[in-house]
């Protein structure tokens, strides 16, 4: 899908970059022109790509600095976005999640935990966690970038059972490191330890 | 419309000069590579014209006629309003299926509850009036306006939402006689209906000792609660700040760096 969107757009670049071909045999540039021409027109197609195809992966830190075992996989085709919340390299659960959702702006006044250009997508994790029905559905908030400064949260996790009152579940930074390889031993997931949701697959 | 305008460029370039050519050319692509991002991405840092409104406090709601509504009675009074102030050691939460293993001491103190972050590391006060939480850790406090899970599902019946009791039976549990109940909350805004088993111990004046959330189609998630006290708690574990406007995140100084993968947050 990202392909044929950024297909059109590279063949926009491709005929400025014709015409200015053409352009430049007319009217007889120097060399230093047609190398700045030339420098130009590249940073223009760099735009065109970048503007319009971001994927990005990250790992997810806890407030106290905990390596969390999933991460997400997102591909963000403006303004919409669609990603793999991975959950089984890691963390050893079954399947990963799906997301799906946009790029938002939350008001830096919203009075929300992480603020500013987000991507926010639902995120069927419980349901993937326990490879059943759960009534529960996640609202994932993230960045699109490492975190940088303390107390600048990257992600945060608001979830709802059933419709009903929607609740702050889980918050921290994001990392470049994918999942929690270092970490011997019982593995914490960012919604929630997946302790109890191995016991239920080994029932 | 790229070809298009840059075919215009050329022929209105034949009557100009050389170096006039070359300003114009790079003035226009420096603009459409600027267009071209922005509309991909909002400028950052920028408040929209149309915030949204800050989440209100819930109000007291005259039905259509303007009749205040009636108090609510023992059948339809949501159980858990009626403790207001207690500590428990919380065993499970709404987000584990089956019987939970996760952890938490949780204190009430009217509108007040606190309850201890799942991995130890802080704790969180929600108002169950607001449903704002606030959040300490080592660092600042920080500011949400939902409340935190580990107070589901006290913050469960919002204003408007009706609530349904059905006796089930009695069951002795952990050593106390309880009496099982059914209970449904309904919103009509959102047409939800939350089904839960309540073990209401008999001893602890009906504070549910288990809460058993009920999924049709699905296995259900059970909170435990144990060590339960009744009584006044503390008024200084409920202490929170008006808001948390001296966090560095609400604008203050950056000079923080973010905790490396593994490693404790800590102020540089």
């Amino acid at each position: 899908m990202r392909a044929n969107t950024l297909l059109p757009v590279e063949m926009h670049c491709a005929h400025v970059g014709a015409t200015f071909k053409t352009f430049d045999q007319n009217f007889q540039e120097e060399n230093p022109l047609k190398l700045k021409s030339l420098a130009v027109i590249t940073l223009l197609i760099l735009g065109c790509s970048a503007a319009f195809g971001q994927s990005f992966s990250l790992g997810f830190l806890g407030v106290n600095g905990v390596q969390y075992c999933d991460y997400e996989v997102v591909n963000v085709s403006a303004p919409y976005a669609g990603g793999t919340h991975n959950l089984t390299t890691v963390c050893g659960l079954p399947v990963d999640g799906v997301m799906v959702g946009f790029n938002a702006y939350i008001p830096l006044t919203s009075g929300a935990t992480v603020v500013g250009n987000v991507v926010e997508m639902a995120d069927n994790t419980f349901d993937a966690a326990y490879e059943a029905y759960t009534g529960c559905q996640i609202d994932w908030v993230t960045k699109t970038k490492p975190s940088r400064l303390l107390f600048h949260y990257g992600w945060a996790i608001y979830y709802s059972c059933f419709g009903g009152t929607d609740y702050l579940l889980n918050y921290g930074y994001l990392t470049t490191m994918l999942g929690a390889k270092v970490q011997v031993g019982a593995k914490n997931t960012s919604f929630g330890t997946a302790a109890a949701a191995k016991q239920l697959h080994q029932k | 419309m790229w070809v298009a305008s840059s075919n215009v460029v050329s022929v209105n370039l034949v009557s100009v000069g050389e170096n006039e050519m070359v300003r114009l050319i790079r003035v226009i692509l420096l603009i459409c590579s600027l267009a071209v991002r922005m509309h991909a991405q909002a400028p950052a840092e920028q408040v929209p014209a149309e915030q949204a409104p800050k989440e209100q406090a819930p109000k007291k709601e005259a039905d259509s006629a303007g009749n205040i509504p009636t108090p609510p009675t023992a059948k339809t009074q949501y159980p858990l309003d009626s403790f207001t102030d207690f500590s428990a050691l919380m065993v499970g939460s709404i987000t584990e299926m089956g019987e939970g293993t996760a952890e938490a001491h949780i204190y009430r103190s009217g509108k007040l509850m606190r309850v201890a972050a799942s991995e130890g590391y802080g704790y969180f006060i929600t108002d169950l009036s607001t449903l704002e939480t606030y959040a300490f850790s080592s660092g600042p406090c920080m500011h949400d306006n939902h409340p935190y899970f580990g107070v589901s599902p006290f913050a469960a019946a919002r204003p408007g939402s009706t609530v349904d009791r059905v006796a089930v039976g009695k069951e002795t549990l952990d050593g106390h006689s309880s009496q099982i109940e059914d209970i449904t909350v309904s919103s009509p805004k959102t047409g939800s209906h939350l089904k839960m088993r309540f073990w209401e111990a008999e001893d602890l004046q009906g504070f549910p000792i288990k809460i058993e959330f009920l999924r049709p189609g699905a296995r259900s998630s059970i909170i435990r609660y144990r060590n339960v006290v009744l009584g006044p708690q503390d008024r200084t574990l409920f202490i929170h700040p008006k808001s948390c406007q001296s966090a560095p995140q609400r604008g203050g100084p950056k000079t923080h760096k973010a905790p490396a993968a593994g490693k404790k947050p800590r102020e540089q």
